[in-house]
């Protein structure tokens, strides 16, 4: 039995992991790149709420800490207007930082792949 | 293909229909090799438009198979995942070589050819093939499928429709082995090799059971249920050794029987009704439990009925429920603000509020409110309410319904700010009356609650909240015209200047606010008081806290009993509240007594009730037993004669005990007819001795004194705007602070007739309305109604030789219809007629007369003995006719008690002395011997 427990691990080490490894890159620019995006919305709706860039814009008129009277509104609309452009900043910052999650996937393998090739042939 | 001829089965939403391969008998097996008719299936389960069917192989091979699979697949991600942490070691090498991590940002970094690098790149691969297998294995799982809201018809196929089902498409065949979980899988492998254990040919029901009682989670489950597990193991393992075979085979190749096939099928149903993502060990347990008529009977034996298994399963999908939301709320939470502004910064600062008040979603924000279970749909209702009108909401509903666990469940809500527009963005903040008022006169209150008004408006992003608004009702300055707190706040809410949820009980709501001008700003929302069902879950959900909290564990009778007994006697608090201080009672109570880790029982729930009420819920012990059953005999040595009440009264309280009454009326009412002296009273009085513990322990009514009709307000109270606001009767209130109680009603033909009328009602439903509106429970009285009506006929009767039966009848039919109203004499369980007593049954009283005389001088160390004819003299003496035993106390007391005073007094007995009572009225002292 141990013999046979033997025989089985290295079946499913040697074949399934082979034959696994081959159709891995078709996953990674199928199934894994469809993943990879639906993380990345998910990221940019995270970092928007955070943000809350929608928020900020939607109340640019309306008078901060209540003070209703045109002082206040004039000060509060500027007030609003630096925040919103800040804001607006940190999230197109961030967002863009987010956005390179799909590129780097798309582009990782071949690189990686590229880099691998290089040395070896550099080292021939 | 399809035939509709099942029709009363597709009734149930959830039939389905079974069909077993008529080659294969339901093996998928022909020859060792799959049958070729059902393609290896064996045994498939038409449902919902899908065919279901267990594809996995339990064989020694495949569980072997699994096991080293599971092995090498932790090896290979294993090994994954350390040469990814090497790779990362070779770069951080590789950064230090080149000068530091300010090089990470040229292009020679990345394009360097160094073994570090390569070896980098190698582990990135292999990341990335990490990344590939780890979403591999989360779709190897596959989920039960989500059940369908619409209600479907189920069409069954034909009885042999093999030949269809391989013509049927992939998508509709499910393998339902594959929404397993890894555990559930481990079970049925597990029942499996206990076949092989006790050599049995194929895989039973049993078996699953039994391998079931390995896991933790059904631990809980029977943990919950109070089961004890070495008596359930002990029983399981019977029903192991009594399987019957048909035909002996060898045991190497042992199939899953056809019965364990259609459990394995319905646990997935259970999964699928629950819509869980996979079929668990409890669905297994379930399915069990509910099919397989031996494993039912098996937990029935041991008090675990189905229903019960089925709630307890609940409670651990709750508590499930429970955690993922916690972990849900945690992450939405992150994002509302801490202080008193909201996200868009329009709010301003309110000093005087935030003095007054306490703001609740901070308290939600920071996992201080508890989660509001089973209640749902009031706050929906709420929210439909706001939306449609927005106006401000009041709740109102019976005290410890949920009102303010709802206003918490809402404040939770706006955290996550998954709310209605209008409360969109803001926090809630409780207003304190209590602080508003303190310390100030009525003008500086409402000074202070304008300014909060403003600060409220102001600041714009506050959704007040007030419980019990009725306090701010009445608080006026000055003169009687001038507003009042609530007008205050009337005066803003009506012109929906700001939002405001405010509670109010059911009680008051009608009192004081139904037709107050605050009863028409602000919409009502009536708070029910949740089914026995609901507050079970809900305080299945509590139990989590209050046991970690108190270091001991609930089994399911504990909640259950909470539920049900505080739902049946104790009526001035309202369920889910009643129950839940119970059971936290029940926590401390169990940890004081059986120490930390202990597990809080249904008895001992009724015990604390018991404790409460007065009333004996426990289960019956031995010695009690034995008393009710000498009842008789007990009341007896009270009691002379007067056979035929005495039985009926045992018997009434013996059923009362052994729970085979109507629980919706009285334990027992009866009505005492007779002449006086002859011992109505007595034996009312022997019955609240024995059974209700005192003499005393009674409500005594002398009915005399409820001549009028207007007495009546002192029996139940008067209603409000009669002289007051209300109040609670003698009798209502006397009931209502100990329900368990005897009610004697002493010479009841002379109260006035509509008080009867009142009695009535009394008798046929066990409940009376009370000036106050409360319901009082009369569920667990004795009523004994005392009469002497008819009198004069018992005595004429028994005169003339009549028997006790002919003069009842003669009685029901003709002289008590003079007095009671024939309704009236129907409600009683049973009308005593108590006979005029003999002679011989006065001696018998005087002897028991004697016997107290005797035991008030025992305490003085005085010994009393009495003759046969000083007995007989003494029961002569006070003996009437008309007045039946009445007059022997006082021939007692003369003939005996007063000389023995004199006697004391003058010192001519003392300690250790002996008196005797001899014949024509003689005392005679025997004075004990020196020492």
């Amino acid at each position: 039995m141990p013999q046979n427990s033997f025989l089985l691990f290295v079946k499913y080490v040697v074949v399934d992991l082979a034959g696994d490894f081959l159709y891995f890159p078709m996953w990674w620019y199928t199934k894994g790149f469809k993943k990879c995006v639906v993380f990345t919305v998910e990221k940019v709706k995270d970092t928007e709420n955070m943000f809350a860039v929608r928020l900020w814009a939607n109340s640019l008129f309306k008078p901060m800490y209540a003070q209703r009277d045109w002082q206040g509104r004039i000060i509060s609309f500027f007030m609003r207007f630096a925040q919103l452009i800040f804001r607006s900043i940190f999230f197109g910052l961030f967002f863009v930082l987010i956005l390179f999650i799909p590129i780097i996937w798309l582009i990782l393998p071949i690189f990686v792949v590229f880099q691998i090739a290089i040395i070896f042939v550099n080292s021939v | 293909m399809l035939k509709d001829s099942k029709k009363e089965n597709q009734k149930d939403r959830f039939a389905f229909q079974t069909i077993v391969c008529k080659y294969c008998s339901g093996s998928g097996k022909l020859d060792d090799k799959n049958c070729p008719n059902c393609d290896g299936k064996g045994q498939i389960f038409w449902f919902d438009e899908s065919l279901f069917y267990w594809g996995k192989k339990i064989t020694t091979l495949s569980i072997l198979e699994r096991k080293v699979e599971g092995l090498g697949r932790k090896f290979v991600n294993g090994s994954l995942f350390l040469f990814c942490i090497i790779g990362f070691l070779f770069f951080v090498h590789y950064i230090y070589i080149k000068g530091g991590v300010e090089t990470l940002i040229t292009e020679s970094f990345w394009l360097g050819q160094t073994l570090e690098m390569l070896v980098f790149w190698i582990s990135v691969i292999f990341g990335m093939y990490l990344l590939y297998r780890i979403d591999k294995e989360s779709t190897l799982v596959q989920k039960v499928k989500k059940k369908k809201y619409s209600e479907t018809v189920n069409v069954f196929l034909t009885d042999d429709p093999w030949d269809e089902i391989k013509k049927m498409s992939k998508n509709v065949k499910v393998d339902i082995s594959r929404s397993f979980t890894p555990q559930a899988i481990k079970s049925i492998e597990d029942a499996w090799k206990l076949a092989g254990k006790f050599n049995h040919p194929e895989v039973r029901p049993a078996h699953v059971l039994a391998s079931l009682l390995f896991f933790s989670k059904v631990d809980l489950v029977f943990a919950r249920l109070g089961i004890n597990m070495e008596d359930l193991a002990k029983k399981v393992n019977r029903l192991l050794n009594h399987q019957e075979f048909l035909e002996f085979q060898k045991t190497d190749d042992r199939l899953l029987g056809n019965k364990t096939q259609e459990i394995l099928f319905k646990a997935y149903l259970e999964a699928y009704i629950a819509r869980e993502k996979q079929v668990n060990v409890v669905d297994l347990l379930l399915a069990v439990a509910k099919s397989d008529s031996k494993a039912k009977e098996l937990l029935y034996d041991l008090g675990a009925e189905i229903d019960k298994v089925q709630n307890v399963v609940k409670w651990v999908r709750i508590n499930d429920l429970l955690f993922k939301r916690s972990k849900n709320f945690r992450k939405s939470a992150m994002f509302k603000p801490k202080g008193g502004l909201d996200r868009a910064m329009t709010a301003a600062a309110t000093p005087t509020l935030d003095h007054f008040s306490q703001d609740l979603t901070l308290l939600a924000k920071f996992g201080y409110l508890e989660p509001c279970v089973g209640r749902d749909k009031e706050i929906e209702e709420i929210f439909r309410a706001m939306e449609a009108s927005g106006e401000s909401v009041l709740l109102t509903g019976d005290p410890g319904v949920g009102k303010i666990t709802i206003i918490g469940g809402i404040a939770r809500l706006m955290v996550t700010e998954d709310v209605p527009a209008i409360i969109k963005d803001k926090r809630l903040v409780s207003l304190s009356v209590a602080r508003l008022v303190s310390g100030v006169d009525p003008s500086e209150a409402e000074g202070r609650l304008m300014n909060i008004m403003d600060e409220i408006k102001r600041s714009g992003n506050i959704v007040l909240f007030i419980s019990d608004i009725q306090d701010m009702m009445g608080i006026t300055s000055g003169s009687e015209e001038s507003l009042d707190l609530a007008e205050v706040l009337i005066s803003q809410i009506s012109n929906n200047a700001f939002f405001a949820f405010a509670t109010a009980t059911s009680v008051d709501y009608t009192r004081y606010i139904e037709n107050s001008s605050l009863g028409q700003v602000m919409q009502k929302i009536k708070i029910l008081e949740p089914k026995t069902n609901e507050a079970i879950q809900i305080l299945e959900a509590k139990t989590a806290r209050i046991e970690y909290k108190n270091n001991v564990y609930f089994s399911y009778g504990a909640i259950e009993q909470a539920v049900k007994l505080s739902d049946r006697y104790i009526h001035d608090r309202f369920l889910p509240e009643k129950a839940i201080k119970i059971i936290e009672q029940a926590a401390v109570f169990v940890h004081k007594n059986k120490g930390p880790k202990a597990v809080v029982m249904g008895k001992d729930v009724a015990k604390l009730i018991s404790e409460k009420t007065n009333i004996p819920l426990t289960s019956v012990t031995e010695e009690e037993g034995e008393k009710l059953l000498r009842l008789e005999v007990k009341i007896h040595e009270r009691i002379v004669g007067q056979h035929e009440a005495v039985k009926m009264v045992s018997a009434a309280l013996r059923r009362a005990r052994a729970e085979l009454r109507n629980t919706n009326k009285p334990i027992a009412n009866f009505l005492f007819l007779g002449p006086t002296g002859v011992g109505k009273t007595e034996l009312s009085k022997t019955v609240a001795e024995v059974y209700f513990g005192s003499e005393d322990d009674m409500v005594r009514l002398d009915m005399s004194e409820y001549q009028e009709q207007s007495s009546i307000y002192r029996l139940i109270g008067s209603p409000p705007g009669r002289g007051g606001i209300g109040s609670g009767g003698y009798l209502t209130e006397a009931v209502r602070k100990n329900p368990f109680t005897m009610l004697l009603l002493d010479e009841i033909e002379k109260a006035h007739h509509d008080i009867l009328n009142i009695f009535l009602q009394l008798m046929d439903d066990g409940r009376l309305t009370d000036g106050l509106g409360r319901t009082i429970d009369f569920t667990n009285v004795i009523l004994i109604a005392t009469s002497n009506a008819g009198t004069s006929f018992i005595q004429e009767k028994i005169k003339e030789n009549w028997n006790v039966e002919q003069i009842k009848n003669q009685l029901m039919e003709d002289e008590i219809k003079q007095h009671f109203a024939p309704e009236f004499i129907n409600r009683f369980d049973g009308v005593i007629v108590f006979k005029p007593l003999e002679i011989k049954e006065v001696i018998a009283i005087t002897r028991i007369m004697l016997k107290q005389v005797a035991g008030r001088l025992e305490r003085k160390g005085i010994n009393l003995q009495a003759t046969d004819e000083a007995i007989t003299d003494l029961a002569e003496q006070g003996f009437s006719p008309e007045y039946g035993a009445r007059p022997l106390r006082r021939v007692i007391q003369e003939k005996v008690s007063d000389y023995l005073a004199n006697y004391l007094l003058k010192g001519k007995i003392g300690r250790r002395d002996t008196v005797i009572l001899e014949g024509n009225g003689k005392i005679r002292i025997e004075k004990a011997k020196e020492l």
